[in-house]
């Protein structure tokens, strides 16, 4: 997995690449954990990310959650099929900004 | 118990008094206006009729005056006939005129002319009154031409006595008034004098005024040409007539009126000028005026205003002082009706020994006395019993719920019931309609042989219960020691039927499996055929013989049957409460849509088979009572589940190896030729179930393997996770609900979720100290 943190303006871009798993997902959280605690908007540019499991989902979740409780603004974008599905088959896909 | 006295719109005695309000104020006011218009009616008649008298009486007055007049004329009118020759004596005559009469205020002997020659063209001798004395004097003289004058030209042509219009005499007494001429013919019939005498209008006045017929009403008299000759404004008379009045004030009816007062006739009519006033008129004959009283519509109808005030004086403080009386009367009346509520809210309230209040001053209260002590003592009577009944009813329940537990201690309950083995699987739950119900199951394994029985006794409840345990305690000494299904059946019919006296019997199917050969032996006792599920999901009925249900027919000869059971395959047993229960249509579930069912979740394991198709009975039942008991027993014969796997994987609980796992995974996708998103599912689900045993299953600090296989069997990838952590079962973890808010949604949790969602089956074992998670993945 690679992370590249990019600033459009105001807006936090994570341009996630590979897999986040069970041992990648720590390093996602500590990559994003600065840029959620400045309460600013984030995105999560994933076009290039190949798979996620739930420790990745966990860290998703909990972005959200913090981001929206600061009135932040949390967006994930150009998911592919099959990170989508487990987006829908885990219901993520109803509460969090999905943008194609 | 104190009430307040208030008065309460929405109270009976309040509707009541209104009630009785409204109607006397009807029947009230009815009276008194027909009363008040029959009265009216009356007082009206009556008025007239009155003033019509005094209208009359006037008439009459004025009569006798003219007539006393004329009559004293007449005789004069002698004397001057006797005296004819004596000129001078005519003074003397016309003194005795006046002096005879108090009326006449003048009187003349009117000569023709130069009837005496001495005398001259004019001699008329004439007397007058002047304050108490009489005077007298010649009338006639060139300035004075009395044969010109009306009252004696106009008698003078009519040949006969005439009374004049009244008029301004200036010759003679300067005053007003109206004279009566007397013709005086010598005895050829020559007119030679006219004998006069005048009377004073204001005379005439008195007498008019004299009848006061109502305070405010007054009398008027007029002449031919309808002038006024008596009125109570002085200007009136000689000035106005009666016509102008009329003319003046448009008023038609007054000039029909006037007409008819100068045509001589008599009446009444209305008029209103400033005020409404009646006018009643009637005629003199004997100088052809007309006589009129004017009075008020007030006076006339004085007496009928004064009743009528009389009548409101007494009737508006009677009509309030009636409701007032009835309000404290009916409020008095009802007063029980309160306390009554109150204590009905009383004994509502629990309290049954609320006192009742006691009124005996009339039936109706005695009555409602009588019926309230009956309800409290029913009410209290019904309490106790109850309260008795629902004492028994609990002892009863208490029995019952203790009937059931034992009910359910005889049926094995413990699942999975053989975690030793792997080649079976067996689920099996027992659903009372009652507490206590009549079905049963059973089942054990000894030398390798499943032996095992589901049943049904006829009839629910107690009775059923006791011929249930009865068959349970049987079956598992009789099947213990004798090996054929027939045999155990025979033994069990034998011990039913001996002394069953009431009639009860019990439907069974009876099973030995014996997992060397894979055969199934067994016997039906006129129950449900068993439904088998092969392993690619198809359902079928077990052929079987119905044979006769336990208990019928002591000696019945019962046939065995055996099937060849292919591994991987189902076998589902069940009570008719699973096919015959009744939706509120009273629709069966029935046997088709149970094998439905069974196809659709025959991969899952016997648990989630039997939950399912409990669900689904649910689902159709749609809240209909169960009416029967449901027993259902699925055993799965697991599949090859000792056969060496195409290969696995052996990782450290550390999660850097989930890498390793990933490698795994893409290798045996290549080896498999398995679609990405197969790929990446797999990868999926295995890294959630890997991490989860990785993370929790050992102590932090110590270095154990996970064992990872994988074995492809036609289209079932089926995965085996062994370890040898802390015993942990991922299928009785609750799903995790996807349906909530992100404010909702825990944190972690999913993990085993998405291994549920991904893979066809999940089971779990615990075996000789080590987890056995198998995962099949349908291809």
């Amino acid at each position: 997995m690679e992370i590249t943190i990019l600033k459009e303006n105001e807006t936090s871009v994570v341009v996630i690449e590979g897999r986040v798993d069970t041992v990648t997902a720590p390093e996602l959280e500590s990559a994003v954990k600065p840029l959620i605690n400045m309460g600013t908007s984030v995105v999560f540019e994933c076009e290039k990310l190949e798979y996620i499991s739930s420790a990745g989902l966990r860290v998703v979740l909990a972005a959200h959650k913090q981001l929206t409780a600061c009135a932040g603004k949390f967006v994930i974008r150009h998911l592919n099929r099959e990170v989508k599905s487990v987006f829908d088959i885990t219901g993520f896909s109803k509460i969090l900004n999905i943008e194609e | 118990m104190k009430q307040k006295r208030k008065i309460r719109i929405g109270s009976l005695s309040a509707q009541l008094s209104l009630f009785i309000l409204i109607l006397t104020t009807t029947l009230l006011t009815t009276i008194v206006f027909l009363n008040y218009n029959s009265s009216r009616k009356l007082v009206r008649e009556e008025s007239i009729e009155h003033a019509q008298d005094a209208l009359d009486n006037t008439i009459l007055r004025i009569d006798k005056v003219l007539s006393s007049v004329e009559i004293a004329v007449q005789n004069i009118s002698l004397v001057v006939k006797e005296n004819i020759d004596d000129p001078s004596h005519m003074y003397g005559v016309t003194m005795n005129l006046v002096q005879s009469e108090e009326y006449i205020c003048g009187s003349a002997v009117a000569f023709e002319p130069d009837y005496y020659k001495e005398k001259g063209h004019f001699y008329s001798p004439y007397s007058y009154r002047d304050g108490d004395t009489i005077k007298s004097k010649q009338l006639g003289n060139k300035n004075y031409d009395y044969h010109y004058m009306d009252w004696y030209q106009i008698p003078k042509l009519l040949n006969k006595p005439y009374w004049s219009e009244p008029y301004f005499d200036q010759g003679g007494a300067d005053v007003i008034m109206t004279t009566y001429s007397y013709p005086l013919y010598d005895d050829d019939g020559n007119l030679f004098a006219m004998l006069t005498a005048d009377i004073s209008l204001e005379l005439f006045a008195e007498h008019v005024n004299a009848i006061k017929t109502y305070p405010n009403s007054f009398n008027v008299m007029i002449g031919h040409g309808g002038t006024f000759l008596v009125h109570r404004d002085k200007d009136f008379i000689l000035n106005k007539t009666l016509f102008e009045m009329a003319l003046y004030n448009n008023d038609s009816l007054t000039l029909k009126a006037t007409h008819d007062m100068v045509d001589g006739k008599r009446g009444m009519v209305e008029y209103n000028y400033g005020e409404e006033r009646f006018l009643f008129y009637a005629p003199i004959q004997a100088t052809g005026w007309s006589v009129a009283v004017s009075c008020m519509h007030s006076d006339v109808f004085a007496k009928i205003e004064d009743m009528r005030a009389k009548v409101m004086s007494v009737a508006i403080p009677g009509l309030i002082l009636l409701v007032v009386l009835c309000y404290i009367l009916i409020h008095y009346m009802m007063h029980p009706l309160n306390e009554f509520a109150h204590s009905a809210m009383e004994i509502a309230r629990g309290n049954f020994s609320a006192k009742l209040p006691h009124h005996n001053n009339n039936y109706e209260m005695k009555t409602l006395y009588k019926s309230f002590s009956f309800l409290q003592n029913s009410l209290q009577n019904y309490i106790d019993e109850l309260q008795l009944a629902t004492v028994n009813k609990e002892r009863i329940e208490s029995e019952l719920r203790i009937a059931r537990d034992i009910q359910m201690g005889m049926v094995p309950k413990i699942f999975p019931p053989f975690p030793e083995r792997e080649d079976i699987d067996l689920y099996a739950k027992l659903i009372p309609a009652k507490e206590v119900g009549g079905d049963l199951y059973d089942f054990f394994i000894e030398n390798n042989k499943l032996h095992f029985i589901i049943g049904d006794v006829s009839g629910k409840g107690v009775p059923a219960s006791l011929v249930m345990s009865v068959t349970c305690r049987l079956f598992r000494t009789v099947a213990s020691s004798v090996h054929e299904p027939s045999g155990i059946i025979k033994s069990l019919n034998d011990a039913l039927s001996e002394s069953n006296d009431s009639n009860m019997f019990c439907t069974a199917f009876v099973g030995i499996m014996d997992f060397d050969s894979g055969i199934l032996k067994y016997c039906n006792a006129g129950h449900n055929p068993p439904v088998i599920i092969d392993a690619d999901g198809n359902a079928s009925f077990l052929p079987v013989i119905s044979n006769l249900a336990l208990g019928v027919w002591k000696d019945f000869n019962f046939e065995d049957q055996e099937i060849k059971i292919e591994k991987g395959s189902n076998i589902f047993l069940y009570t008719d409460g699973v096919n015959e229960a009744e939706n509120t249509n009273k629709e069966l579930f029935g046997e088709e849509r149970m094998l439905e069912c069974l196809a659709k979740y025959h991969s899952k394991s016997p648990r989630i088979i039997v939950e399912e198709i409990l669900n689904e009975i649910k689902a159709h039942a749609s809240g209909a009572e169960q009416n029967d008991d449901i027993t259902i027993l699925c055993c799965k014969l697991t599949l090859n589940d000792n056969i060496a796997p195409d290969c696995e994987l052996v990782m450290r609980n550390d999660t850097a190896d989930i890498m390793l796992m990933a490698e795994f995974i893409d290798g045996l996708c290549e080896k498999y030729q398995l679609p990405m998103d197969v790929g990446f599912s797999l990868n999926l689900a295995l890294e959630e179930a890997v991490a989860n045993v990785m993370k929790y299953a050992y102590p932090e600090g110590e270095v154990h393997d996970i064992v990872l296989s994988v074995k492809l069997t036609d289209n079932r990838l089926m995965f085996k996770l062994i370890d040898t952590g802390k015993p942990f079962d991922p299928t009785i973890v609750p799903d995790a609900d996807v349906n909530l808010s992100a404010e909702e949604r825990q944190i972690g949790g999913l993990g085993i979720f998405l291994v549920r969602q991904i893979m066809d089956s999940v089971e779990y074992r615990r075996i000789d100290g080590k987890n056995i998670l198998t995962m099949i993945k349908l291809l």
